[in-house]
């Protein structure tokens, strides 16, 4: 894949959400495209409709109409199994409340999506702990989430996201709920998968965060309202 | 994803929660128990009611006093109560002389006496009979002898003890030529039967004492006879001693006054009452079972919605919809396939130690319906709740606190 083609297509997205017979309309015609090996942010305060734009794109969620092709695959169509594949192999979910199984030492946890992608035992173990050596908790795989810090958490949900060696990394507010420390280290690590040729959507409502991209597309009310690469924006906010 | 790896899930979900896998379960271990228990017994009850009927003799017919429904359902009129019983000794003769196809006719006479001997003393079944009994119901004299017709005629008052009556009077010690007394009249024991067995309907055929049907109507005060026995000449000749039995019986008594019995009539009715029975227990046990499946869907209910988020993080890495379905209904499954392996164990066991005391009898059939109804009822609770789970939103399942 030519780092040049376009990974994320997305045209006229629409989301209405029906509440006790109010519409809400939580995106309102959004499009962009995102090539390979980009690092881009969406930002924007919260209702803006970022998050329900991250779902569609993670294909957690179906737009009202407008549709949106990963790595040229058209998803209107796809049955919510067909979904599911695409979010196995295809995408990779980092999210602000870490969201790991409780119950499960870290390398169970990277296991997961290698479950479902159909790998035996020894391959998903071999691949886990590979992981998440390389996120720096080679000595932690045993540990359940409650025995890491929170970095740590996210390290292994990074490892997680990145195990079935997806086209795409999602993280949704990965530093959210981080002190500034533990989110410094994610956000390097993010940086390093970047530096590494790997696509990732970063949403965020932070300025500062939002800025380790090379790319920030700013949503407002269900609307882009800019889209630029990140000098512009510095020296714009310098202005 | 493959089946083994679903079976890893399962189990480990239920690992999670033993306190509580281990309560469901054990809706279901009574459940199973109890129907392999109460079938055990029905099923034991009735294969000695059978062994007892077909002890009998399979050329052998009876002659009850009254008159006895045949038509399941129609219950039992008249009166085996002895209030109307009309059979007599004269009846017996009759059978013996008219029957071309009747061999051999044993009149029945029996009534409870309390025996003594020395300081010993309890109350036993006084069986009056004839001298052709021990024959008739290839029930031999272990020593000593059975009375003769001399005896029979000359209303001499000789017994002969079953097993268990002469254990309990005489120990190891030989009772033949001992006095004994049967509501104060003295007897001389002459004989001890083989032992025969214990068997249902209530009848230790052990436990008796057998005297001359002559000495029995004197010692009862009655002339009524209990029962008549009636040995066809073989067993081809069964069905006509019995119309020649009816017909002799007729020209003597009332229609309504003797009932003349088949073997296989008998055991049929019998079996059908223990059938009800049983299956009626078996019925009130599987709905204990029925009770425990409900308690299986309600923790996996429970189950699923605690574990809402767990169910979500799987869908966002990639779990399909029969993923999450088969995790949640193999873990129905797998409490209730345990629950009931552990329940047909602990139903065995009660089903041995019941044997002492009601005889029981374990049927695989009960076994094998057991353990898949139980399966069933697992896979049937499960599937409501796992379709619930692999339903949600996976972003509102991932939402969920």
């Amino acid at each position: 894949m030519s780092p040049t083609e376009e990974l994320v297509k997305a045209r006229d997205l629409v989301k209405i959400y029906r509440l006790e017979g109010v519409e809400v309309h939580a995106l309102r015609g959004v499009a962009f495209d995102i090539r390979c090996g980009e690092f881009v942010s969406i930002m924007g305060p919260s209702g803006s409709g970022k998050s329900t734009l991250m779902h569609i794109i993670g294909c957690l969620d179906r737009p009202t109409s407008g549709s949106v092709l990963i790595d040229g695959q058209e998803t209107k169509e796809l049955t919510d199994n067909e979904l599911a594949a695409i979010r196995n192999k295809k995408i990779g979910f980092v999210f602000q409340t870490f969201n790991l199984l409780p119950r499960m030492s870290a390398l169970k946890n990277v296991e997961l999506p290698l479950i479902y992608a159909g790998f035996g035992l020894g391959e998903r173990a071999r691949r886990a702990k590979e992981t998440l050596e390389a996120v720096g908790l080679g000595e932690r795989i045993n540990h359940r989430p409650s025995q890491l810090s929170g970095g740590q958490q996210q390290r292994v949900a990074i490892a997680r996201a990145l195990v079935n060696d997806p086209s795409l990394i999602l993280a949704d507010e990965p530093t959210g709920n981080l002190d500034s420390k533990s989110g410094a280290e994610v956000m390097s690590i993010l940086e390093g998968l970047h530096d590494q040729g790997r696509t990732i959507i970063l949403v965020t409502h932070e300025l500062y965060v939002a800025e380790h991209a090379q790319r920030i597309i700013r949503i407002l009310d269900g609307e882009i309202v800019s889209d630029e690469w990140v000098e512009n924006c510095r020296s714009l906010g310098r202005r | 994803m493959d089946i083994l790896e679903s079976f890893r899930l399962a189990l480990g979900g239920l690992a999670a929660n033993k306190m509580r896998s281990a309560l469901t379960m054990l809706g279901v271990i009574i459940g199973v128990s109890a129907v392999i228990l109460l079938v055990s017994i029905g099923s034991g009850v009735k294969a000695d009611i059978s062994r007892e009927i077909m002890g009998l003799g399979s050329n052998v017919t009876m002659v009850l006093p009254g008159k006895i429904e045949m038509h399941p359902g129609a219950g039992q009129t008249g009166g085996s109560l002895g209030l109307v019983n009309k059979l007599a000794l004269d009846h017996v003769e009759a059978l013996k002389r008219e029957g071309a196809h009747i061999k051999e006719a044993l009149p029945i006479l029996s009534s409870a006496a309390s025996m003594r001997y020395t300081n010993l003393s309890r109350t036993v079944d006084v069986v009056g009979t004839a001298p052709e009994y021990p024959a008739v119901r290839n029930f031999p004299v272990a020593e000593g002898r059975f009375f003769s017709a001399g005896e029979v005629g000359g209303l001499r008052r000789v017994c002969v003890l079953g097993q268990t009556v002469a254990e309990d009077f005489f120990g190891d010690s030989n009772p033949v030529g001992e006095r004994i007394s049967l509501s104060d009249q003295k007897f001389t024991v002459i004989g001890v039967m083989t032992e025969k067995g214990g068997g249902a309907m209530g009848i230790n055929l052990d436990d008796q004492v057998f005297v001359p049907v002559t000495v029995a109507q004197n010692l009862f005060g009655t002339e009524n006879l209990s029962l008549i026995f009636v040995e066809a000449a073989s067993q081809a000749d069964v069905d006509l001693a019995m119309v020649e039995a009816k017909r002799i019986l007729a020209r003597r008594l009332d229609e309504n006054d003797f009932t003349v019995l088949a073997q296989e009539e008998l055991l049929g009715i019998l079996q059908t009452v223990v059938g009800t029975l049983t299956l009626m227990l078996g019925g009130i046990a599987s709905i204990s079972l029925l009770v425990g499946g409900i308690g299986i869907m309600n923790i996996m209910l429970v189950s699923v919605t605690e574990r809402t988020r767990e169910i979500g993080i799987r869908k966002a890495v990639g779990a399909k919809t029969y993923d999450i379905s088969i995790q949640f209904v193999i873990e129905a499954t797998t409490l209730s396939v345990i629950g009931g392996t552990v329940g047909i164990i602990l139903g065995a066991l009660g089903s041995l130690v019941a044997r002492s005391f009601l005889p029981s009898q374990i049927t695989a059939w009960s076994v094998v319906l057991a353990f898949f109804f139980a399966a069933g009822v697992g896979i049937f609770f499960g599937v409501y709740p796992a379709y619930k789970a692999s339903h949600l939103d996976p972003i509102e399942a991932l939402r969920y606190e």
